[in-house]
């Protein structure tokens, strides 16, 4: 009996091959917690993963806060409810816009970022320091739109990599305090940027430069900044004027197109590329190819998607824009087509590619270029009382635009003044999601846009209501 | 043994021996089973005689006996029966397995146990139970056959797997699928040819699956395949099935009359009365010659074209419509032909036995472009290589090839929204000859997809299997087991240049499974007296290696080459490995005494790479115990009770049904930023993550009365899962959505049964019934705290009159899993007054067919108004606005009542077999028929036929009459969202009884046929899926569903097949 039990022992012990450390197993494939943030090359391709979030962040949303409140938007062929709702200023919670995951998602990544790159050998210290600095101008674009669009918000500069961590219910952080994160982002960004970055599609100096005086422009008039904050954003906006690299195209249709990506106006854009990424808003504004019967007018002169057409400009838009026919961006801004019994219309810019019969939405969606930062040098004259030097900025536009130079005299008052640089910029950035922060910042929300008139006094009418999934995800988050 | 029992039964008759009389004579004859297959070693004799013989390997045996006298046929297993001789010199037999057999061997994890001696709660359906059903798969033919099992189809496109759901699963968002091992390798049963199937087992409660740990939290299922028996010739089987399928539902539609005479009423009471009149629209008289749309308006002097009807224009009197009525539904489902050809020869001396076989299945496929077909082998080897030493081998291949649509979302859902009035294929222009599209390219008709799509899928598995069992004396018994798996799965896709995509991108993809496993175990097995004693200890390792390898290119000059190599814009290059590795240690010990005390004590110690160092083992108990009261005296006078045993059972399972970067996090790098590599954080790391456990209780009870003809095994179970592996939701400011955490408590309960009757019992007329049962419940015990009102994750959080909160929905403490909320109706606005004071809602946009336009309210906005014929919507919270606050609870997914009724007739040759199945509880949104009936795509959808009971207050119709609101047009896009909302308006209950199975069968068995070697031919008519006895339009009711409508969610129609068989026995 005792030599069953041994030789059984045996057998059974024969067949374990000590390997209770065989379930230590390493997926290959995939970067764990355990791998990531050990060389260069993790955080180089963290900054563009942030770039990728903040690309999918925008996607649709970036009109959906920077246009369609301006009333200047509407249905397309077909319409979205929300979309509808947004042009007459009826916001409600869970509209599309109301969600602000997005934002937080790609705050995230650059809290990591900043977070472990002092930790990681870099070959040269100006590596380490570009990729920091894209960690801050992102971290500090996104707080500007979260500030701008919900006031207060939470603020979380950490990173997450645990959900027992300290901040993960946060309250909403006053947003005074977030617009103050912003800026000190913005300085961070711009002391460690080497000067020699020459990226469009990432932070570079004069990136930065335009979201600093995007920034202090709108401190100064919406925050009570004063002349100190009107100084920094001419500071930051001389700094781009004053580059070389950068410059305006003389002629408006070589600043748009897959062609005119490397165009010396863009200073920032979104890289959209097919086989990478496509789509986003200007999907929704072109006519879809099911619906057009005549397939000899499809590209001749109908660009044609495949998505509904959602979104178009309203009819009064069209009116203003095409008030001056000498105005050589109308037809790269938009086009009319009588086909038959139908009127169509579509706007024209960010249409993409057309390859082997369909339609790629790979056109770059540009943030910032080179006209608006002379539109803000405008503004920013004016606001200081240097009306001259307000027009001496807005003929440079109108040259461009009808190749004229008289419309615009420096003795025209400050008022307007004002109303030329918001009509030019209604004109110019038609779809670059401009509007609704330079009606805003311009203080002519409640004048212009007919749904707010009378309604200077609604508690948080510029605001944006939160999501029903920022609440139920955290009790410390209220309305 | 069988050779003791022969004895023992033969002693037996000796007892009630009298003399024997004279004129006798020489019977003959044959024993078969049901099925057809000859009995060897059958016990004839003659009752009250010491005559007997014992069947040959083809069943037949002769005997003297003479005509007054009765001829007993006894074997272990089959039910007894007696035949007076008479005037027959021939007396051929059938005998029928006996439904109870208290001696019957089950098949339990690494070994078996008798019926009697079983404590835990074990269900078994042998391969006979299921050889008629006419099914690709034995998944699909358990339907409604287990107590305690619900298995459903939730995708019917062909080939695909059933779901097994045991006891109601375990876990909330982890896995439910059972454990299923194949001659104790792990695998789906896709690919297993149901012809090779021996028996089923089903481990159910913890004290049976205890010893598979840390995987049987969901029950295990013990499939084993059949092997050859000693001492028997070589038997040839030969079978053929050929049926014909069709859809058994789909949803109905509006002929184009009929669609287009109620589409242009409305359409000119609507937002754009234009598409009635403009080119390229479904209902407009304007459609030029060059649109796909057929409709259009008669020109002066032309006749009706061939192909074309004609009507009067009902909006405009006095023109002349023509217009083509093709039936979408036609054109995309047929009727298919399903075939099965199996072949298997099977036999054994004394130290060999040996079984191989082939078979073939084809489904052709009932919706155009799919089908399916596989190839199995199997072969199957037992050698006793010395009276101590066997080994067993077994070995078998499956091929598959499936044709499928990759989403039936597009391509069934939204293709079959393509009205009526569209033409099949463009009949001029650039497109001349090819389907039209449909509306978009996510929508493409059934036919546009099969012209301009391929995607197929091939898929091969090979399982090899070696085991040693060596006896090293008496009683005790070492096993070695070492299995291989292996699965490789190829796709490929392609879709030529079309309309929406000029692009012609092709993928191809591999995957490859591959799983190896190590087992030793020893066993021991003492009696001493009237104790027994049985101890079993063993080891097993597991590791499993996935691959996947996908590639993708566009942008091919021509649609003649579809593979990667033809296009030079090369789109994707992935490849994906991972690795797991599973050890662990079992024990088991049994004990009885005089079989009528019984205890069995199990363990396993589990070990799972998926977990970080310090989590990864788990120990996980199980112990039972029976008592066999029927053996007691006091209960002996029971005449009635044959049999009676009590059963209790208790114990712990695990389940592990994590992903591999749970525990460790991920950062995903499938992104790209300009062309250059880029990783984002995507599965937040939690390095304390361990196994969910399982305990269960099991209180059950077998019963055997009057004569055993009745049998009733009974068990109420209570399974409670703790540690649950739960997602919990993060703040949507953390960067992360949700991370799994052990945090959480589920219960399961409920009761299985299972009735078996033999109702007649004659001679050449038998009837025998089987009643299952399935009920179950569960209710979340525990979530993690998220200081929310019973910890509710996700759910509506409502602020009502009084200020106060209302939370409900999602997955709360307190509350069962599966409920889902919609709006609820209140009334349909049958005056304009009571539209004028309609509540707001958010969702209307305030179109008033009756004054054409949106009506504009205070706020300036025609949204939130109504009309006649809309719904008033109930307002849950009184704020006066309907929106998403205002949800009412609509139903619940999960069905709480199952089970299934069989009914087998025999008489003579003949068989009848009708076998229904029925679920109860569950709610289907039918979101299906609601987003058909929204008419979306500006107006150019097919109507369904539910659409003539919407109210038409034109007609002067009574609101009562109606069940829907009034029909208006595109109710998505322009009009006031009455069908559009998840409602009670689509929320049917899903309620359903199949006839599932029907079967006629005669075996013919002659001595014409023996000349020709052939022992008997079973011929067989057989019905599946006959009939769903259901309140539900268009489509299958065995899912419930929140959501019909979802990019996930299957509408490829149940499919119903009528089968003519054949059977051949060499």
């Amino acid at each position: 009996m005792k030599k069953i039990l041994y030789i059984t022992t045996l057998l059974l012990f024969a067949f374990l091959p000590g390997c209770h450390g065989d379930l230590n197993v390493e997926q290959p494939s995939e970067f764990t917690s355990l791998s990531m943030w050990t060389s260069e090359a993790d955080a180089a391709s963290a900054v563009n993963g942030a770039f990728h979030q903040l690309r999918t962040t925008l996607a649709t949303s970036l009109p959906v806060y920077g246009d369609y409140r301006s009333a200047l938007y509407g249905g397309g062929m077909m319409s979205v409810t929300d979309y509808d709702k947004m042009a007459v200023n009826v916001l409600a919670r869970d509209m599309e816009g109301t969600d602000w995951t997005s934002f937080y998602t790609t705050i995230n990544t650059c809290n990591l970022i900043l977070k472990y790159s002092p930790t990681i050998t870099f070959s040269q210290e100006s590596k380490k320091n570009e990729i920091m600095a894209n960690a801050y101008f992102i971290r500090a674009y996104c707080y500007f739109m979260i500030a701008r669009v919900w006031g207060d918000a939470p603020l979380l500069t950490t990173g997450f990599e645990s959900d027992r961590q300290d901040d993960m219910y946060p309250v909403r952080t006053p947003a005074s305090e977030i617009y103050a994160q912003v800026e000190s982002d913005l300085a961070e960004a711009d002391k460690l940027m080497p000067a020699t970055v020459k990226e469009k599609h990432k932070a570079s100096p004069a990136a930065i430069s335009m979201l600093m005086a995007d920034y202090y422009l709108w401190k100064a008039k919406m925050l009570g900044g004063g002349n100190a904050a009107l100084e920094s954003a001419k500071t930051a906006v001389n700094k781009v004027l004053n580059n070389a690299s950068y410059g305006l195209e003389d002629d408006f249709a070589k600043v748009f197109g897959v062609e005119n990506e490397d165009s010396k106006e863009i200073i920032f854009s979104i890289n959209y590329e097919r086989n990478e990424y496509v789509g986003g808003y200007p999907s929704y504004y072109l006519i879809p190819e099911q619906y057009v019967e005549n397939k000899e007018f499809i590209n001749n002169p109908l660009p044609v998607g495949s998505h509904q057409q959602y979104v178009s400009i309203t009819n009064e838009y069209e009116a203003f824009l095409g008030s001056d026919p000498d105005d050589k961006r109308i037809p790269v801004t938009f086009q009319i087509f009588p086909d038959g019994t139908i009127r169509w219309r579509w706007i024209n810019k960010f249409k993409g590619e057309w390859i082997n019969e369909t339609r790629f939405f790979s056109s770059d969606i540009i943030i910032y270029r080179f006209a608006e930062a002379i539109l803000m040098k405008a503004e920013i004259e004016n606001a200081l009382s240097n009306t001259a030097g307000a027009v001496a900025e807005l003929v440079k536009i109108e040259k461009r635009a009808y190749k004229t130079t008289s419309r615009y005299t420096a003795n025209m008052s400050r008022q307007a003044i004002d109303n030329a640089i918001v009509d030019e910029i209604l004109k110019e950035f038609v779809s670059e999601a401009k509007s609704w922060w330079t009606l805003v910042r311009m203080g002519q929300a409640f004048t212009r846009i007919e749904s707010l008139k009378g309604r200077e006094n609604e508690e948080n009418i510029l605001l944006w209501p939160i999501s029903s999934s920022s609440i139920n995800t955290n009790p410390n988050i209220k309305e | 043994m069988k050779r003791i029992i022969h004895y023992l039964l033969f002693a037996g008759a000796l007892l009630f021996s009298v003399s024997v009389s004279a004129q006798t004579q020489e019977i003959t004859g044959k024993v078969t089973d049901v099925s057809g297959q000859p009995l060897q070693g059958v016990t004839v004799f003659l009752k009250g005689t010491s005559t007997y013989t014992v069947s040959n390997n083809d069943g037949t045996y002769s005997i003297s006996a003479n005509p007054s006298q009765i001829i007993t046929f006894t074997a272990i297993g089959f039910v007894t029966r007696e035949v007076t001789v008479a005037t027959q010199k021939v007396i051929d037999i059938i005998l029928e397995e006996e439904v109870f057999n208290v001696e019957e061997l089950l098949v339990i994890g690494y070994g078996s146990q008798t019926k009697r001696t079983v404590t835990s709660s074990i269900a078994k359906v042998s391969g006979d139970e299921i050889r008629n059903s006419t099914v690709t798969s034995a998944t699909d033919a358990l339907k409604g056959r287990v107590a305690g099992a619900r298995i459903f189809s939730s995708n019917n496109t062909p080939g695909a797997e059933p779901t097994i759901l045991i006891r109601g699963g375990s876990s909330i968002s982890g896995n439910n699928d059972p454990l299923i091992l194949v001659d104790g390798i792990e695998r789906d049963l896709s690919g297993i040819n149901p012809n090779d199937i021996e028996s089923m087992e089903v481990l159910k409660d913890a004290a049976s699956s205890a010893i598979y740990g840390s995987r049987a939290s969901n029950g295990v299922l013990l499939v084993t395949t059949k092997k050859g028996n000693n001492n028997s010739a070589p038997r040839i089987t030969f079978e053929a099935d050929v049926a014909v399928e069709s859809t058994e539902r789909n949803m109905e539609y509006l002929g184009s009359e009929e669609a287009i005479t109620l589409m242009r009423k409305r359409l000119i009471q609507g937002p754009h009365p234009n598409y009635a009149y403009a080119n390229n629209y479904a209902y407009s008289s304007g459609n030029l010659t060059s649109s796909k749309y057929s409709l259009r308006a008669l020109t002066s002097g032309e006749s009706v074209p061939d192909g074309y009807l004609s009507m009067d224009d009902p909006i405009n009197p006095g023109t002349t419509l023509i217009f083509q009525d093709n039936s979408w539904i036609n054109e995309s489902f047929r009727t298919a032909i399903w075939q099965n050809y199996y072949v298997g020869i099977d036999g054994g001396t004394e130290t060999i036995k040996y079984l191989a076989s082939v078979g073939y299945t084809n489904d052709g496929g009932v919706a155009v472009g799919t089908n399916f077909d596989r190839i199995s082998a199997r072969a199957n080897l037992d050698v006793k290589i010395s009276k101590k030493l066997t080994f067993k081998g077994g070995f078998d291949f499956n091929k598959m090839n499936t044709n499928y649509y990759a989403s039936q979302y597009q391509v069934i859902t939204r293709g079959l929204m393509t009205p009526t009035t569209q033409k099949l294929y463009y009949d001029e222009g650039q497109y001349a000859g090819t389907p039209t599209p449909g509306y978009n390219a996510s929508s493409p008709t059934p036919v546009f997809y099969a012209y301009y799509n391929d995607n197929a899928q091939k898929e091969s598995k090979v399982g090899v299997n070696g085991i040693l069992e060596y006896n090293i004396v008496e009683g005790l018994k070492a096993v070695a087991q070492v299995s291989l798996f292996n699965q490789y799965l190829t796709g490929d896709t392609f879709m030529r240049a079309n309309i929406f995509n000029g692009t012609r991108p092709s993928s191809s993809t591999l995957t490859n499974n591959e799983r190896q496993k190590v087992e030793v175990y020893a066993s021991y097995n003492k009696s001493v007296k009237e104790h027994s004693f049985s101890a079993l200890a063993g080891y097993s390792y597991q590791r499993y290696d996935y691959k996947y390898l996908r590639a993708a290119a566009s942008d091919a000059a021509s649609d003649k080459i579809p593979t990667l190599n033809a296009g030079p814009t090369k789109t994707d290059a992935t490849t994906i490995k991972n690795a797991e590795v599973m050890i662990g240690y079992f024990g088991r010990f049994t004990y009885d005494y005089k079989k009528k005390y019984l205890l069995m004590l199990t363990f396993r110690e589990d070990g799972s790479s998926k977990f970080v160092q310090g989590q990864q083992w788990g120990f996980f108990p199980g112990a039972s115990a029976g008592w066999v009261i029927s053996e007691e005296n006091f209960f002996k006078s029971l005449k009635a009770v044959n049999n009676l045993k009590i059963r209790a059972s208790y114990g712990q399972t695990g389940n592990n049904y994590v992903g591999y970067y749970d525990a460790l996090g991920r950062y995903a790098i499938s992104t790209m930023y300009q062309g250059e590599a880029s990783i984002v954080p995507s599965t937040m790391p939690n390095k304390g993550l361990t196994w969910e456990s399982s305990t269960q209780l099991d209180l059950g009870f077998d019963l055997g009365m009057f004569n055993n003809r009745v049998q009733v095994t009974a068990d109420y179970f209570n399974k409670v899962t703790d540690n649950l592996i739960t997602s919990k939701v993060l703040p949507n400011t953390s960067g992360f959505s949700s991370i799994l955490t052990n945090l959480g408590k589920v219960r399961f309960y409920g009761f299985d049964l299972e009735i078996n009757t033999r109702n007649v019992v004659r001679n050449d007329f038998s009837w025998s019934s089987k009643l299952v049962m399935s009920y179950v419940k569960n209710i979340v015990l525990e979530l993690p705290d998220n200081g929310r009102d019973k910890n509710r994750i996700g759910g509506y959080s409502v602020t009502m009159a009084d200020g106060s909160k209302l939370e409900f929905g999602g997955t709360a403490e307190g509350e069962p899993l599966g409920r889902f909320y919609g709006y609820m109706t209140d009334y349909i606005i049958a005056t304009q007054e009571q539209a004028d004071n309609a509540l707001y809602d958010s969702q209307s946009r305030g179109w008033d067919w009756t004054k054409k336009n949106y009506v504009t309210g205070k706020s300036g906005t025609s949204i939130g108004k109504k009309a006649i014929g809309d719904y008033e919507w109930k307002d849950l919270n009184g704020d006066g606005i309907i929106n998403g606050s205002d949800m009412y609870l609509l139903g619940n997914t999960i069905p709480t009542f199952t089970g299934g009724f069989g009914n087998t007739l025999t008489y003579k040759n003949f068989s009848l077999y009708i076998f229904m199945d029925w679920a109860v509880g569950h709610s289907i949104s039918n979101n299906l028929l609601q987003r058909q009936m929204c008419n979306f795509f500006a107006n150019n959808t097919s109507l369904p036929t539910e659409i003539r009971k919407a109210w038409d207050p034109e007609s002067g119709q009574d609101v009562s009459e109606a069940t829907y609101a009034r029909f208006g047009g595109n109710d998505s896009d322009d009009l006031n969202k009455n069908y559009r909302p998840a409602s009670n308006v689509f929320t049917t209950r899903g309620d359903y009884l199949c006839l599932r199975d029907v079967t006629l069968s005669y075996v013919l068995s002659n001595a014409a046929l023996k000349k020709a070697m052939i022992e008997n031919i079973t011929f067989t008519l057989s019905g599946n899926n006959l009939h769903y006895f259901t309140s539900v339009i268009g489509m299958s009711p065995e899912t419930g569903t929140s959501d019909a409508y979802s990019t996930g969610f299957y509408t490829y129609p149940p499919i119903r097949r009528i089968s003519f068989g054949l059977k051949v026995t060499f």
